[in-house]
């Protein structure tokens, strides 16, 4: 877990205290233990009740007393969305995409990260500004223009179109992030490497590529999560139903004609969640590193 | 630990004089090659768009230019004084800075609590707050969006049904988003329920850097609770509550995917921010130049407002 507290060590620490305090402290504990138990429920209700609804046939869910237990719990919806129009493509898409993008941005990232994190040069602090102005710049606002662009370069309605896209919030939240890890990177490293015999390019790939292993881990989860999530761009940029990704086949299948199937639907959210959540339980530890390190979206 | 505070500067030594003299002193091609491809893919994907968008401002452009690539016709601050003289647009200027306000004070003050709440209990009941977190967390924003679409549903929704056997009157097939006050109240809780996990984890991770004895200490001392917070946790966790509160103010000020999806792509007039207004101006009403005019306002004032936080980072990123 990132945060430690040391409660532990704090109970072993603490001298033994009369009696009465021992008690008070205790029941001090048990108040914080059930309000933190309270807020569990609570936050946890709405992943819940996502779980609780995929595994219902329609007509438990549509169902004006909502049962708290499936009291028939199917994977009827599953099979149902993988077997929905679009729904493996879509699925697919998102794959091919998100990767894309991410692995892109961290080749042109980590090399712009060297870049501002160990030279000064002319227009170094143009290229942050311009780093820090994409997270102030709303996605929607660049619709319009990225559309034109696509559309100019014959790129509208490909998936290689969305990839390059998705690289304008990518690069620039890769380049901070990494940024801030390879900072950390102590300097004398590179110039005992260089001593050593080491060329200005091998110090980077041998020395500093590794030292900033756990940053390229964190960078490329965040890279994942939003391109994986991106849904305003791909829906305007792309008509073809068969060049959109999961997000898209999500607010498809929500405002479907025929009324919505919230079986379906909430078994199509549960399946876009899983990759995620993958992700992030893998890499907890540098969880709160990363986003912190990097300071942009997330 | 210490990579969480460092990128922030608090702990990064002020870059020597001589280091950089040294440097300077030939032209290094190096930094220029290793830059240039994130400089391409800038311009390609921000900077030509955003050219576009300006030029857009101050043209009049119907769907058959736009698809067809035709310059508009040049009309130019006609846009902009028509935006600037909309009741509407003032309308979703005021709802836009409400609702950030409310979405960021709730927000930060939620998750101090509860990253308070964590360092302070048992452990076998933060493993399972924390992995809840990084859930939540993980879930994507579409998805969130129709969980809680489904949770209000009129009819078969649970928050009805529950708020009916509570003894509430009028939940039964209640339409949550008929009153807008009680639609935002959703729309809010949506935000502030995605949102949290990044902020408690951050400030959590923050507040377990601070010294443990330093506490102690203050307790000995007779400091009270708040006293304790204010004093001890408060200045160590500041750099990240500057950083967090400023992202917040990023991101709750350029909702859109929300407020729009949860409307069924169709928000009412009382659902109209920023975002949501300039994006149906453009393409509700095929009116690209006032659409693109609206957003180069909205870019403004957030660079206007964001103008601290965009000075302490590039202090950070030019100190390397």
């Amino acid at each position: 877990m990132t945060v430690s507290t040391g409660t532990g060590r704090r109970r072993a620490v603490a001298p033994a205290p009369r009696r009465s305090g021992a008690g008070r402290k205790k029941s001090k504990k048990a108040l914080w233990n059930s309000a933190g138990i309270l807020v569990f429920a609570i936050m946890g209700f709405p992943v819940y009740w996502m779980i609780n609804t995929s595994l219902k046939k329609q007509n438990e869910w549509q169902n004006y007393t909502p049962h708290f237990i499936p009291e028939h719990p199917t994977l009827h919806n599953f099979t149902g969305a993988f077997h929905a129009d679009n729904f493996l493509i879509s699925l697919r898409n998102s794959f091919v995409i998100t990767i894309g993008a991410v692995l892109i941005s961290l080749v042109i990232g980590f090399f712009g990260a060297l870049a501002i994190a160990r030279f000064s040069f002319a227009g170094k602090k143009a290229v942050i500004f311009t780093v820090l102005l994409v997270q102030m710049v709303p996605l929607v606002v660049l619709v319009i223009p990225v559309t034109q662009t696509m559309q100019d370069l014959n790129l509208n309605d490909t998936l290689i179109g969305i990839t390059i896209t998705y690289l304008v919030f990518t690069v620039p939240y890769t380049v901070w992030t990494l940024r801030g890890f390879i900072s950390n990177v102590p300097r004398e490293l590179d110039e005992a490497a260089m001593v050593d015999g080491c060329s200005r390019w091998q110090t980077f790939v041998r020395i500093i590529l590794p030292l900033t292993g756990p940053g390229l881990v964190a960078t490329s989860v965040y890279g994942f999560i939003q391109a994986w999530n991106e849904f305003i761009l791909i829906t305007t940029i792309n008509h073809d139903h068969r060049k959109q990704n999961m997000q898209a086949w999500l607010i498809d299948t929500a405002v479907g004609s025929r009324g919505t199937d919230w079986g379906v639907l909430m078994a199509g959210a549960t399946i876009t969640s899983i990759p995620v959540v993958i992700l992030f339980l893998a890499i907890q530890k540098n969880l709160a590193t990363g986003l912190t390190a990097g300071a942009v979206k997330g | 630990m210490a990579a969480v505070i460092d990128p922030v500067g608090t702990l990064d030594p002020p870059p020597t004089r001589g280091r950089r003299g040294v440097r300077r002193r030939r032209f290094e091609s190096t930094p220029y090659l290793l830059v240039i491809p994130t400089i391409l893919v800038i311009v390609l994907t921000l900077g030509i768009p955003l050219y576009k968008i300006v030029m857009l401002a101050f043209q009049h452009q119907s769907k058959r230019q736009l698809y067809t690539n035709k310059p508009g016709d040049w009309v130019g601050f006609q846009n902009f004084s028509d935006v600037l003289s909309d009741k509407d647009f003032w309308s979703s200027v005021e709802r836009t800075f409400l609702i950030t306000v409310l979405l960021v004070v709730f927000s930060m003050l939620l998750a101090l609590g509860l990253a308070l709440l964590l360092n302070q209990v048992s452990k076998w009941v933060r493993t399972p707050l924390m992995v809840l977190l990084l859930f939540v967390w993980a879930i994507p924003q579409i998805v969130a969006v129709e969980l809680f679409a489904w949770f209000t549903d009129p009819s078969f929704g649970v928050l009805n049904y529950v708020l009916t056997q509570l003894g509430f009157d009028g939940f039964k097939t209640h339409d949550w988003f008929v009153n807008p006050v009680q639609g935002w109240i959703v729309i809010m809780a949506l935000v502030i329920w995605q949102a949290l996990p990044f902020l408690t984890v951050t400030l959590a991770a923050g507040m377990s850097m601070v010294p443990k004895e330093l506490g102690e200490a203050a307790r000995m001392d007779g400091a009270n609770p708040f006293q304790v917070f204010r004093t001890v946790t408060y200045p160590t966790i500041k750099p990240l509550l500057v950083i967090a509160t400023s992202l917040s103010v990023i991101w709750d000020f350029q909702l859109f995917g929300q407020a729009y999806v949860i409307r069924q792509n169709k928000p009412e007039p009382s659902y109209q921010v920023l975002g949501i207004f300039s994006y149906t101006e453009a393409f509700g009403h095929s009116d690209y130049g006032l659409g693109a005019a609206i957003s180069i306002l909205t870019i403004l004032a957030m660079l206007g407002m964001m103008v601290f936080y965009v000075r302490q980072m590039l202090r950070i990123g030019d100190g390397d």
